[in-house]
């Protein structure tokens, strides 16, 4: 019996085609012998689809086509385990598609990688690959995950954040920011990853346009000081709570001012461009000292701890070249191409990496379930007047 | 008589046919489907049955009517009377039947109702097959042709058959359970060798079978606990400990991501424990005791040791290792023909050893020592050695396959009481409870004696003593409180009148009386408890649980 793997990419986020990549390129390397993949592709909308032709990334060219060769679905949990069922039913013979033994999301940003689609997997009881609800939502949120690194002694730097409905106030934020911190300044929504909408500010005009531009993306922004002589670093974590162990570091190759969406996913080589995070230019390893990539790679590993994170993130890092002081810049929860160009320097095997993230996945669920949250009988079932034989011994 | 008329008579049987055939489904469904048990439930409710008994007889008397009405209606010649009683009691058995009909109908709430299984459709096909063949038998017997070629129905056979049907529908649903037998036997069949290739076709799972007089289901449980936090575990279900139960175990709950399956293995007769060895093909296994067990089945208790070492053999053959609690004598003496053992307990000798075991109100604490000299404390909340015993015979295991200690320290720590056996309540206060309502018997009350008496604090027992043993009760109830005026520093006994051997016990001990109350309920019992005065913490021990009635 082969594990029934279903790999969950797409969704409503402005990082869907990217997820798009990073999930058939991971479906072509996980261990075919072991697992039963089925792929589930999220549409813009949110529609699940399932089929043979979702493995193909050249299928994504031509989407309503792909969709009328593909099978809308469901997941149901029904019989003691999670099945994926035809969403439109056939009257006769059977809608199940297959049971499904664990969940893989390979989806980024807003509305899937941020907490949402784990909450929906972990109330079908299904295990799933990578971080829980609130280390997915914190990561998200780049506002709280600074609160909350800042509390526990981790590098970050400093911000202001604004909500969207302060538009009117702009001259507030704008005596806020400056009291605060100098120009230039970073502007970016709270809960984007990919660079989308980040922009630097180098004056008071700047601010100004930055600061909308960024609302256009979000509710919420933060604004923080720019680092002038700015590295920066990467880093990916694989484990859990209990242990983790970081990669090789990676420094991606400025061509803008901040690394901008473009380049980390449009204009990656000649080649047409569309093989993810793993073709952008960087250099690996980083260009740092030894003694910079150790400080790196353990605040990376005790950050992926303390914030309860799960299966592979990529944590990245601005080296202040200036003060050669390190910061936690963001963590991403499901990095694109899930990081495995960081660990084959270190012999690590896209197949062997994604097979650690989803025995990840089990022992999570597995100590899950040693925690008992419900009681063995139904109180209600009882009758009787209740309080009379409450307290007996 | 005619066709119109059969044909509501018919109907209306039919109906009570139907739903009085149900519920004998649903009782026989109660009864486990075992004949010899439901007809020995129809024996002790043959209230139910004397109504249809009446009837079959009452319709019995149209039989002499038979020939009259037929002979009289042919030469056209109505003999009324007689006409009339046939009618009547037709009339009246019709009425008859629209009662049992009533009173059968479905609806009514049950705590456990019919469950429609595949078995009991099956059932309900080959009982309908019988109410046709009788229904047919109906039609053949009807004086079917007058001149005109029309059915006429002017005979009573019909009406009787018809009625039969009926009348011996308690008869026939056990009935088209005895035929289907042979095709449940080939169901089973086929059920179990489909388990069996589920089982193949997930080659790196690692099975292991636990057998044993006692305490199977308590070691099946822990050690599912303690492997569960490192593998992906499953274990057979309550005592799901049949081929059937191991069956159905595989077939809806083996997951392929399971990477451990642990199946408990009962017997009753010989050979059984191999049967399931067959299913299951264990790897390992563990045997937590022999003991005098199921003796009227398995005549001797050789046989049950043998039996429970049909399981070893079928490990030593797959070349795994057994787990054998080397403080079981019978067990011991066996041991050593088996080159793949390894022994568990608490005396000299074992190859994992627990020892220094220690109680306190938070549980009980104790040293494993492995093979290797290696050794770690943990500690608890069960009570009782022999929580003690089956806990170690599941880290031994876990140690076996190469988890180290200091992994099993906090599933262990995590493993629940089962509620009322020797469960450890601290409510808090000055006062921390052992709860072992459900025991009462001998054995059960010496261990929770022996608990009481490990505890460095002010003892307390509450207990109405125990009842239903037979010609000995009053013997071992005298027993229990000498052994009680042992352990204890304070007795509390419930109810007056059942608990009088057990306090002369205590008195015949020498026990100090003082420290004796003898109170009428449970709850001043309690109160009695609260008000002593010590400087110590209090241990109150409940033993046994009387229902209301003594």
């Amino acid at each position: 019996m082969k594990i029934n793997l279903a790999v969950l990419f797409g969704g409503k986020s402005v990082e869907h085609e990217v997820s798009v990549i990073s999930a058939v390129q991971a479906m072509a390397s996980m261990n075919k012998e072991k697992y039963n993949i089925i792929p589930v592709y999220m549409t813009k909308g949110n529609e699940f689809y399932t089929g043979e032709k979702l493995f193909d990334i050249n299928s994504f060219k031509d989407i309503p086509a792909l969709l009328k060769e593909c099978t809308e679905c469901v997941f149901v949990r029904s019989e003691g385990k999670v099945q994926l069922i035809r969403q439109k039913m056939k009257k006769f013979g059977s809608n199940l598609i297959s049971d499904i033994d664990v969940a893989f999301p390979i989806v980024h940003g807003t509305n899937v990688e941020d907490g949402a689609l784990q909450g929906y997997l972990h109330t079908l009881d299904l295990p799933y690959v990578g971080c829980d609800v609130l280390a997915s939502a914190v990561g998200m949120d780049k506002f709280v995950m600074k609160i909350l690194l800042k509390d526990a002694g981790f590098p970050v730097l400093d911000c202001c954040r604004f909500a969207s409905f302060d538009l009117d106030k702009m001259d507030d934020m704008i005596k806020q920011v400056e009291a605060k911190f100098p120009y230039p300044v970073i502007v970016k929504p709270i809960n984007l990853g990919s660079s989308v909408g980040i922009s630097k500010a180098s004056d008071r005009d700047g601010l100004i346009k930055s600061i909308e531009e960024a609302f256009e993306f979000a509710d919420r922004i933060l604004v923080e000081p720019a680092v002038v002589q700015l590295k920066e670093i990467n880093c990916s974590v694989v484990g859990d709570s209990e242990s983790a162990e970081a990669s090789v570091c990676e420094e991606p190759v400025q061509q803008d001012e901040i690394l901008s969406y473009k380049d980390k996913y449009v204009g990656g080589g000649k080649s047409g461009g569309s093989k993810g995070m793993a073709t952008l230019k960087r250099k690996i390893p980083a260009e740092i000292t030894p003694e910079q990539e150790e400080f790196v790679r353990k605040t990376a590993v005790d950050a992926f701890r303390y914030l309860g994170c799960n299966g592979v993130t990529r944590i990245d890092f601005m080296l202040d070249k200036a003060t050669d002081k390190i910061y936690i810049n963001e963590i991403n929860t499901i990095p694109g191409s899930l990081a495995f160009y960081l660990w084959e320097p270190k012999g690590v095997k896209y197949t062997e990496l994604l097979e650690r993230m989803i025995q990840l996945a089990l022992k999570r669920h597995r100590q899950g379930e040693k925690i008992s949250y419900t009681f063995e009988t139904n109180i209600l079932s009882m009758g009787g007047s209740f309080g009379a034989k409450g307290s007996k011994s | 008589m005619n066709l119109v008329l059969w044909c509501i008579y018919a109907a209306v049987t039919l109906f009570a046919i139907i739903f009085s055939g149900l519920r004998e489904f649903h009782m026989l469904q109660l009864n486990g489907y075992k004949t010899p048990e439901h007809s020995w439930w129809m024996k002790k409710n043959i209230k139910r049955y004397i109504p249809l008994i009446i009837f079959l007889v009452i319709q019995l008397m149209l039989l002499p009517l038979e020939r009259v009405l037929t002979w009289d209606c042919e030469k056209h010649v109505l003999n009324t009377s007689k006409l009339r009683l046939a009618y009547g009691i037709t009339g009246f058995l019709t009425a008859a039947n629209i009662g049992i009909a009533i009173a059968n109908k479905p609806g009514k709430k049950f705590k456990k109702p019919l469950v429609y299984t595949a078995r009991v459709k099956r059932m309900l096909v080959t009982f309908f097959i019988l109410i046709a063949l009788i229904f047919t038998g109906a039609f053949v017997c009807a004086d079917r042709v007058d001149y005109k070629g029309a059915w006429r129905f002017t005979n009573v056979l019909p009406f009787v058959f018809t009625g039969a049907a009926l009348y011996l529908t308690p008869i026939l649903v056990p009935l088209s359970n005895l035929i289907n037998k042979p095709i449940e036997k080939s169901v089973q069949r086929w059920y179990i060798n489909d388990a069996k290739r589920i089982l193949r076709e997930m080659p790196s799972l690692h099975k292991i079978g636990i057998t044993g007089s006692y305490g199977k289901t308590s070691m099946k449980f822990y050690l599912s606990e303690l492997l569960g936090s490192q593998y992906e575990t499953l274990k057979t279900p309550e005592s799901f400990n049949t081929p059937m139960g191991v069956t159905i175990t595989v077939r809806r709950d083996l997951k392929p991501t399971h990477e451990y399956f642990i199946c408990e293995m009962g017997a009753r007769r010989v050979h059984e424990i191999k049967e399931l060895c067959d299913i299951a093909n264990p790897h390992d296994g563990i045997i937590t005791s022999v003991g005098p067990q199921h003796l009227e089945t398995f005549g001797s208790i050789d046989n049950v040791l043998n039996t429970k070492f049909e399981l070893a053999d079928a490990v030593q053959a797959a070349g795994g290792k057994i787990y054998l609690n080397g403080d079981n004598e019978l067990i011991r003496k066996k041991a050593p023909q088996y080159k793949n053992r390894i022994l568990y307990g608490l005396q000299e000798g074992n190859d994992y050893r627990a020892s220094d075991i220690s109680v306190s109100d938070r549980g009980t604490e104790f040293t494993v020592t492995t093979p290797g000299g290696e050794s770690f404390r943990y500690s608890m909340k069960l009570l009782g050695e022999h929580n003690v015993q089956n806990v170690l015979g599941a880290i031994a295991y876990c140690h076996g396959l190469g988890i180290s200690l200091e992994k099993l320290a906090l599933p262990v720590k995590r493993i629940a009481a089962v509620p009322h056996r020797l469960q450890l309540l601290d409510k808090g206060g000055n006062m921390t409870f052992i709860d072992d309502a459900y025991n009462s018997n001998p054995s059960g009350c010496r261990a929770a004696l022996n608990v009481l008496g490990l505890f460095d604090a002010c003892r307390i027992l509450v207990t109405p003593g125990m009842v239903e043993l037979g010609a000995k009760q009053e013997e071992l109830n005298y027993e229990f409180g000498q052994e009680a005026a042992k352990a204890c520093d304070y007795i509390v006994l419930v109810g007056k009148n059942q608990t009088v051997p057990i306090y002369n016990g205590i008195k015949d001990a020498g026990y100090n009386m003082d420290q004796v109350f003898v109170a009428d309920s449970l709850s001043e019992a309690l109160t009695k408890v609260q008000s002593y005065q010590t400087s110590k913490k209090k241990i109150v021990l409940l033993e046994n649980d009387l229902p209301d009635n003594y």
